[in-house]
This record gives C-alpha cells, sequence and structure tokens, in this order.
C-alpha cells in the first residue's frame, strides 16, 4: 500500500511538471525574447537568458506604438460587451432552462446553431451593417458584432448552469410567498453566481483575443484593440520580435490576474450539471 | 405542477436575446445565403447564379482536399486536447501541493490571445534563431534543423501541436469540474472492494465526466472547426496546401480573389455536418419532453 | 410583480440601442463633418520607417489647414489591406484616396471602382518633372491611368562580400548560372551556412517575384502574350523550372526549412548569417544598418543577374488611387498632387532610402542614390518588367498572383523528388488558363 501510493505520487507530480513544461515553456520564451536586443535575437544560437537585460522593446511599445491605448479599448470593448451579453443572456438562460413555453426546444437549439456560425459567413454582413448605421471604424462598430460571440456562449452556458439547480428549491421559494422575480433575485441568480462569474470571464477571453472583426471594423489608430496593435508590430518582411513579444505579454496579464483572482470560480462554474 | 405554460414571461424574458440575434445574426445570415447562390464579387452587382458557386465547389479537388485537411485538422486537434485534458484534469484532482497555483499555471495557455499564441510559436518554431530546432538538436533527437512548417504533414502537425497547446486548458478544467463532483465515498467503497485503479477509472471515473467531457468537446470542436488565424498567420495553408482548410480556402478566396459568394459558400458548408453534430448532443441534454 | 423583471429587460434593451446607436457619428468616410468642413479620408500603407509614416500625417494635416478640410490618416499594414478593401468597397464607405500596389489597381480597376488619374499625372508631370515611365505603364488601361505613382520598391541581389571573397569570388553573379554556381561554393551545411537564401512558403510575395523573374529570363512566362492565351507550357519556362530545382534538390544550396519562409524568412536568414545570398527589397539594409553595423559592413547590393534571354526584374510599385464613390474627389486628388509636391516628397523619400525609391526621374540622381548600396535601387527601375509579361498587366495576372499559384507548384516541385518540371509547369498552365477563363 506504501509502496504503490509513492509511486502514484512520482506519477502524479512527473506528470504535472511535463505539463507544466509544455504549458509554460512558450509563454517563458515570450518574456525572454522581449528583454533581448534586436541583435541578440537575431542569433543562429538562442540564448536562454538575456545577455544584456533592456527594457527597450516596452519603452517602444508604450512611448513610439502606443500599446497601452490599444489595451484600454480592448478592456473597454471587452468588458462592456461581456457584461452586457451576461445580462441579458441569464434571463433567456432562465426562461429556456426553468420554463416551459412553446417553441422552446426550437430556441435552445437555434442559440447553439448561432453559436457555430462561420465567421467568413457573417464578415461582410456584419460590416455593412455597422457602417450602415454609421458604427464603422470605432470601439462601437465592435460593441455591436461581439456579442454574436458571446450571447449564443453565454445563453448556452447558463442554460447548462441553471439546470443543474434544483427545481425543489426554486418551488420551495414559491410556496414561502416569493414572488418569481425575488425568487430570481435572492435564490436563483446568487445560487448561480459561481456559473455568471466563469461565463463572464469567458466571454472577457473571447472578445479579448478576437482579431478577425476588429481588423475589419477599427482602422482609426485611436480605437484599435490589442490584437490590431500586435500585428502592426510586423511590418512587410520584417519582424519587430522584441515589442512583438513584450506587448504579448502585457496583453497577457490582464487576463491571467482576472483568472487568478477567479480561479476558484472557474472551476465549479463549469460544473455543468454537477452542484450537489 | 409542471404543465403550466409560462409563455408570456419565457418570451418576455428572451425578447433581449432573441432581438438581437434576429437583428444582428439571423437577418445577415439570410443575406449571406442568397449571396451564396449569386456571382457575387466585389465591387459588382449580385446576379442569382443558383447552385451554381457549389456545384463549382463539389468539382474542385482544392476545395475537397480542403475538407480533409479540415477534418483531419479538427479530429487530430481535439482527439488530442480531450485525452490531455482528461490528463490534467486528474493529476489536478488529485491532492497535491499548491493547487491552485498549478490550476492556474496550468490554465494560461487558454487566456492569451490567439494571435499572441501564434506569433510565440512561429518564432519557437522558427530555423533561424527558433528555439526549438535547437533544443532537439542538443538532445540528439533530430541530427539537423527541421523546417516546422516547409513540409505539408510537418506544417499539419506543427498547426495542430499550437491548437492543443492553447485548447486543452479548456477541457481540462472542465473535466477537473465534472471530476470534483464524483463523492469520495463511492471511492472509497470502490477500493475496499479491491477495484484497481484502471478499473475504478474505467467503470466509476470515465461515466461520471463523460457528460462534461462531450459537452466541452462539442464546444470546442466547433472552435477548431471554425479556427482561423492560427493557420493562416502560421503557413498561409501552405505548403503545397498542405494545411489548408475550409476557413483559410474560404479567405483566400473572398478577400484576396474577391470572389465573395463563392466563399460565403464554402463557409456555410461547413455548418450541416456541425448541425447534425449538435443535434446529436442537444438530444442528449434537452431531453426534458417538450 | 414583475416589475424589477420589466425594468431590466427595458434597461437591457436601451443597451441594446445605445450599443448600435452611440456610434452614430463614428462613421468617417466621405460626409462632412464639424462646423460643415467637409472630410477627406486616406488610407496609407505603413512604411517601415517610423518617420516616413510621421511626415504622411503631418503633411495631411497641413494640407487640411490650407485648404479647410479635416483630414484623417489611417495607417494601416498591408497585410490588412484586403479584407478592408473589400469592406469598405461593399458597404459603399470607402476612404477618398488609397494606397494601391499595382496588381490591385489592375484588380479595382477590372471592378471599375477606381477613378481615371490621367489628368493628376499630366499635372503632376508638368510641376514637377516627369514620372518615370515605367511606373505610369503598369497602370494603363485604355490609355489611362488609375493611379498615381507614388514610389518604388526594388528585390536586389544581397551578397555577403567577405565569404565570396574567401571563396574566390571577386564579383557578385551576373548571370543565373554563376548565381548557382557561387551558391554552390558557399554552401557548407556543418557550419549551417547556406548559398542562396530562396523561401517558397505559402504567402510569400518575395518568391513570387523572384520566380518570374527567374522565369522572363529564361524566356519563359506564366502569363499571356495577348491578355487571353496563357502561354506558360513553354520549354523556356520548363527550364527555368528545372534551373530552381536544380539549386533546391540537386546541389543542395537553400536551407531545408525555406519552403515554410514567409517574407521575412529571407530576412532572418541572411541577418543570422544562415544565406549568404538573398533577393530582397530594401528592408533589409534598413535593419542591418540599425541592428547589425558589422553584417552591414561586410554586405554587397547588386541588380538581379541576367538569364539567357537578358535581365528582368520584376517591378514592385506603389500607388495612390481614388475610388468611385469617394465623395470628394476634388479634394482627394488635390491631397494626392499635395502629396507628391516634389520638394516635400524629395524629403519624405529620401526618408524611407534605399527601400523606398522616388518616381520622378530627376529625383534619382540626387546624391543620396550615388551611394555604392543604394544605387542598385534606382537603376534597377528602368529594367521592371510588371506581372502579366510578355503580355500587358492585367486583373488576371494580378488574381494569379494574389493566389500564389506559382509558388503552389514550386512548393509540389520541390517536395517531391517524383515530379517532373515538365509536369508541374503542365499543371500550372492548366491552372493559370482556369483563371484567365480559358
Amino acid at each position: 500500500m506504501e509502496n504503490k501510493s509513492i509511486g502514484k505520487q512520482i506519477l502524479v507530480y512527473g506528470t504535472l511538471a511535463v505539463m507544466l513544461v509544455f504549458a509554460l515553456f512558450p509563454l517563458y520564451w515570450m518574456l525572454n525574447t522581449s528583454f533581448k536586443s534586436q541583435g541578440e535575437i537575431y542569433n543562429l544560437t538562442p540564448t536562454f537568458w538575456p545577455k544584456a537585460f533592456g527594457w527597450e522593446a516596452y519603452d517602444k511599445l508604450i512611448s513610439e506604438k502606443g500599446f497601452l491605448g490599444n489595451v484600454k479599448n480592448s478592456l473597454l470593448v471587452s468588458l462592456s460587451v461581456s457584461l452586457f451579453s451576461i445580462s441579458i443572456s441569464m434571463f433567456a438562460a432562465y426562461a429556456i432552462s426553468k420554463l416551459h413555453f412553446k417553441g422552446r426546444n426550437l430556441i435552445s437549439r437555434g442559440i447553439l446553431y448561432a453559436y457555430l456560425m462561420p465567421r467568413a459567413v457573417l464578415f461582410i454582413p456584419l460590416y455593412m451593417l455597422v457602417s450602415a448605421i454609421g458604427a464603422s471604424n470605432s470601439v462601437y462598430g465592435l460593441m455591436l458584432i461581439y456579442p454574436t460571440i458571446t450571447i449564443p456562449y453565454a445563453t448556452w452556458m447558463l442554460i447548462s448552469y441553471f439546470k443543474s439547480i434544483p427545481v425543489e428549491i426554486e418551488e420551495a421559494a414559491m410556496i414561502d410567498g416569493c414572488s418569481r422575480a425575488r425568487t430570481l433575485r435572492s435564490i436563483i441568480f446568487p445560487l448561480a453566481a459561481p456559473g455568471l462569474a466563469a461565463t463572464f470571464i469567458f466571454s472577457f477571453t473571447l472578445c479579448w483575443s478576437e482579431y478577425l472583426y476588429a481588423l475589419v471594423v477599427v482602422t482609426k489608430s485611436a480605437d484599435k484593440t490589442i490584437t490590431l496593435g500586435l500585428s502592426e508590430m510586423i511590418v512587410g518582411d520584417v519582424f519587430a520580435w522584441g515589442p512583438l513579444m513584450g506587448g504579448s505579454i502585457i496583453a497577457s496579464i490582464p487576463v491571467i490576474v482576472m483568472y487568478l483572482f477567479t480561479s476558484k470560480f472557474m472551476v465549479s462554474g463549469m460544473t455543468v450539471g454537477g452542484v450537489k | 405542477m409542471r404543465t403550466k405554460y409560462d409563455n408570456k414571461l419565457a418570451y418576455l424574458l428572451m425578447s433581449p436575446v432573441l432581438v438581437y440575434l434576429l437583428a444582428v445574426m439571423v437577418l445577415p445570415f439570410g443575406w449571406a445565403l442568397y449571396l451564396s447562390f449569386t456571382n457575387k464579387v466585389v465591387g459588382m452587382p449580385a446576379v442569382f447564379t443558383g447552385l451554381s458557386n457549389y456545384a463549382e465547389l463539389v468539382r474542385d479537388s482544392l476545395f475537397w482536399k480542403a475538407t480533409w485537411n479540415t477534418i483531419l485538422f479538427t479530429a487530430a486537434a481535439v482527439f488530442f486536447k480531450t485525452v490531455f485534458g482528461m490528463v490534467m484534469g486528474l493529476v489536478l484532482n488529485e491532492k497535491i501541493v499548491f493547487r491552485n497555483l498549478f490550476r492556474v499555471l496550468l490554465f494560461l495557455p487558454w487566456t492569451i490571445p490567439t494571435i499572441v499564441s501564434v506569433f510565440t510559436w512561429q518564432w519557437i518554431y522558427s530555423d533561424v534563431g527558433g528555439v526549438l530546432n535547437f533544443l532537439l538538436l542538443k538532445l540528439h533527437v533530430i541530427d539537423r534543423p527541421l523546417g516546422w512548417l516547409a513540409t505539408p504533414d510537418l506544417a499539419m502537425f506543427s498547426v495542430i501541436l499550437v491548437n492543443v497547446w492553447r485548447g486543452i486548458p479548456f477541457m481540462g478544467i472542465a473535466i477537473l469540474a465534472g471530476l470534483q463532483t464524483i463523492s469520495k465515498d463511492i471511492y472509497e467503497a470502490a477500493m475496499l472492494d479491491g477495484a484497481g485503479a484502471i478499473k475504478r477509472f474505467i467503470h466509476m471515473t470515465l461515466p461520471s465526466v463523460k457528460e462534461v467531457t462531450i459537452m466541452a468537446a462539442v464546444m470546442t470542436t466547433i472552435w477548431t472547426l471554425n479556427d482561423f488565424e492560427i493557420i493562416w498567420l502560421l503557413t498561409r495553408g501552405g505548403p503545397s496546401n498542405g494545411t489548408q482548410v475550409l476557413s483559410t480556402l474560404s479567405y483566400t478566396i473572398g478577400f484576396l480573389n474577391m470572389s465573395l459568394g463563392k466563399a460565403i459558400a464554402i463557409a456555410i458548408m461547413t455548418m450541416p455536418p456541425l448541425i447534425l453534430l449538435i443535434n446529436y448532443v442537444t438530444k442528449r441534454s434537452l431531453t426534458s419532453g417538450d | 410583480m414583475k416589475t424589477w423583471i420589466k425594468k431590466s429587460v427595458a434597461v437591457s434593451l436601451l443597451t441594446v440601442l445605445a450599443a448600435g446607436c452611440s456610434g452614430g457619428n463614428g462613421g468617417t468616410a466621405g460626409g462632412t463633418g464639424d462646423g460643415g468642413k467637409p472630410t477627406l479620408t486616406l488610407w496609407m500603407k505603413k512604411q517601415l520607417f517610423e518617420d516616413q509614416n510621421t511626415m504622411i500625417a503631418e503633411r495631411a494635416k497641413q494640407f487640411g489647414e490650407e485648404n479647410n478640410v479635416n483630414v484623417n490618416v489611417e495607417i494601416i499594414a498591408y497585410e490588412d489591406f484586403y479584407p478592408k478593401w473589400t469592406a469598405a468597397i461593399e458597404s459603399k464607405s470607402v476612404p477618398d484616396v488609397s494606397f494601391f500596389g499595382y496588381q490591385e489597381i489592375g484588380q479595382f480597376y477590372g471592378k471599375g471602382v477606381l477613378e481615371d488619374l490621367s489628368g493628376s499625372i499630366s499635372e503632376l508631370e508638368s510641376a514637377n518633372g516627369e514620372i518615370v515611365a515605367n511606373t505610369k505603364k503598369a497602370v494603363t488601361f485604355d490609355g489611362k491611368q488609375y493611379g498615381v505613382p507614388f514610389w518604388t520598391e526594388t528585390q536586389v541581389l544581397y551578397y555577403r562580400k567577405d565569404l565570396l571573397e574567401a571563396a574566390g569570388f571577386t564579383a557578385p553573379p551576373a548571370t543565373w548560372e554563376e548565381f548557382r554556381e557561387m551558391a554552390k561554393a558557399l554552401t557548407d551545411t556543418s557550419k549551417g551556412l547556406y548559398g542562396a537564401g530562396m523561401g517558397y512558403g505559402k504567402g510569400n510575395s518575395d518568391a513570387e517575384f523572384l520566380t518570374r523573374g527567374i522565369i522572363w529570363s529564361y524566356g519563359g512566362s506564366v502569363d499571356t502574350e495577348d491578355g487571353s492565351d496563357v502561354i506558360a507550357d513553354s520549354p523556356e519556362t520548363v527550364q527555368a523550372a528545372s534551373f530552381i530545382r536544380d539549386i533546391f534538390m540537386t546541389d543542395k544550396s537553400v536551407p531545408p526549412s525555406a519552403l515554410g519562409w514567409d517574407d521575412s524568412g529571407n530576412n532572418k536568414a541572411y541577418l543570422s548569417g544562415q544565406a549568404a545570398m538573398i533577393f530582397n527589397t530594401g528592408s533589409v539594409l534598413a535593419s542591418l544598418k540599425k541592428d547589425n553595423p558589422d553584417l552591414y559592413e561586410k554586405t554587397g547590393i547588386a541588380p538581379y543577374p541576367a538569364g539567357p534571354k537578358g535581365q528582368f526584374i520584376p517591378g514592385i510599385s506603389n500607388y495612390l488611387g481614388i475610388f468611385k464613390d469617394s465623395k470628394n474627389k476634388e479634394l482627394a486628388q488635390s491631397l494626392i498632387e499635395y502629396l507628391l509636391d516634389d520638394e516635400w516628397y524629395k524629403t519624405w523619400i529620401e526618408k524611407g532610402a534605399p527601400l523606398t525609391a522616388p518616381v520622378y526621374a530627376e529625383l534619382s540622381k540626387e546624391p543620396i542614390w550615388q551611394d555604392e548600396k543604394n544605387k542598385a535601387f534606382v537603376e534597377s527601375v528602368e529594367g521592371f518588367y510588371f506581372l502579366g509579361h510578355p503580355g500587358e498587366y492585367n486583373p488576371k495576372a494580378g488574381e494569379a498572383f494574389n493566389l500564389r499559384i506559382v509558388n503552389d507548384m514550386f512548393q509540389k516541385l520541390l517536395l517531391e523528388p517524383s515530379y517532373t518540371p515538365e509536369a508541374a509547369v503542365k499543371e500550372l498552365d492548366a491552372k493559370l488558363q482556369e483563371i484567365y477563363g480559358n
């Protein structure tokens, strides 16, 4: 028994170590590159630690390329779109998961179909829609388009989540004389908080990393998002690897921080159909 | 009690979502669908040509190559993401030190923007100053630098690797969530029964995370199938169309060649298999009758 | 007691509307801005040299002040232009003035969305002197020009003077055969050194140009003579294809990963010392000067080698054009003329030397172009040939270029030993026929 559990420990930690190296090596490499000089980067033999630590890449990013502005735009779009999507999706998800109505099956399926729509299909129609209402070339255009990604996703996730909340809790509350509105507000939504949080973070991530729509909709440099800011560091056949990797690091920080603070929610929030 | 219908309330609650989806998805989709039946090119008026775009595609060997590549890319990527996601979930479900920290660290690849991970991997794959060749040479796994994006098979492997690297955490966390709902008592009972680890895994662990795994795998399949950035930025569908998938083909035909109608037709042809898949899944999860 | 829900729904709906409407004045293209001032939008290609980008923005602002208009300058990376043009044309919210490569001028001319700018060109020529004939030729359709030449870029041969000397060569290769010979002699795989850095990635535009340059100089073609009959399947094209194949497969003078190189591949190979000779525009020289002065000194620059039929240099020329849907065409023309005013233009173009070369013949005589390393860039312009050769450039040739059909064929040719140049050229011919609609 003893032996077996030591063997198991080795297996568990060994696997963990391999997975950590695989997951983190590219991130380490990003960080490493961002501190190197351009000359050192173009070296036939890569170095695992910068010979001379330099902040030039970051300096260039912030003072020359206005990268912080990109970060701000991305934050603005991602936050507002995720909040908006969740705030309307949760009602729809509640209705689909808890209420009986005609066409329920059709609608819940329709939402999933909406989710699988390839972007190539909607690309041009959406651009025309956005420019027809005059929101092209600004972050507002993105705010209109991104919910096409987040709403079906959020609704679908939340449906599964609400389903996992036993009907009995709700019924008990209603019998106690609570109105449905009150039940929702003081029982269902609090119970669903981890699910809401997880869905919010995933929605945020989807908006944060979106590239294709942003590329077409936003041209004005003041309104560019991080993904655009990054892709612009490639000019023709010259890659500015230092700033590119530095920008990648900066672009990753907000999301990483968010996950750090909510990692507990993430697991319970994703427990689709399994709340005890 | 359960037969009561709340039609009014239900539609009221759903109205914002429905209105939005109708205006920003359904109508544009209808328009796109129409365009796929026309000879629409950029800057010219569309003329209805019936099924000719689809007929042309079905006869085009490149379309079938891209279809096959899409299936290969998606199947391989989803398979490996599921397997390694399962491993990640199982490891994180053990009593290990700093579990929370490791959980966050392993989750990182999923959190950073796709375009960032693509640039990073492109740099790792690079034949000049690229660290992957350097490490493998040092470890004597290979005896000369490999062009990771230079031959069709290797390029396919490389783009799948990036997709898998990015996608494992999502599967891992979903499966972990499922694992944590398994009650410890049942496990201990099985231990007393003398069930071996493999037996326990097959008969108890697997069934209890089956649902959540399938759900997450479906989500992942949709994401993978529509993946555009990884392949476009790494290989443009090359070499020799070895990594040409439907999304990159559609982009090339629509934006470089400006044949919008045909490009949309390609994208639309990816939908029926997905709809079948979704019907299969929804049948499983939306069984409660109406 | 459903008021709470109703309120939330109302708020949500309002948010939808707000998200849709708050951008009401966000559109920039066309129309009039504040105070009735017209607004001009310029889409300019992002240049490698930051100074050039800043100068364009300042110049446009100055134009705005002098003419009492708002000018929006949007600097866009070349890669990003295609989806943007497409979306802009389809929604009719086009920029007033846009950058175009000559391939795109042809493609868009074919769709009938560009303005005739012959008038601007003759005005500019009478004010500032002659514009190089070759650059005008590439955008002339039915005797009219649909773009105003803005600058040219040239692919030249970069070679390592030190390595060539060590191998006993005193001058850069003058012919392609010499190039092959030298590449083979310079290759030393034990040191990771290769003679020729020729990339063939799928998206690689350098390769599309380079390959055409070689094929043309052997007397072959990948286009037509008269705009309709594809003449790719000729012994000359096969000869050129065999020549390239030999460099890769017989001599192995090219790094093995080159088939996956994008446009940055040969830059990296040269900058890191992996390749002794590459073909590229001035961007490599700029990087060298900035990051590797040592290698800069060792670098020699020469024009393209010649083939049996002479020297053929694939031209890369860049233009400003006006969309038919622009709402301020006259102002747009004045903006173009303002940007090409030779006094300001000289400063701007020289900031980008040698990557950007002037379109005014007179300006290429300036001292900066007499520099040993810069000379080849302006000298090559006279020898420019364009896509479509030996026929005139036409939209179909641009389409063939954009689809990277030539790269596709060469990737296959260089990967599969059993695939013969004859078979490859035949297949290429068939693909091209399809594009030309035969």
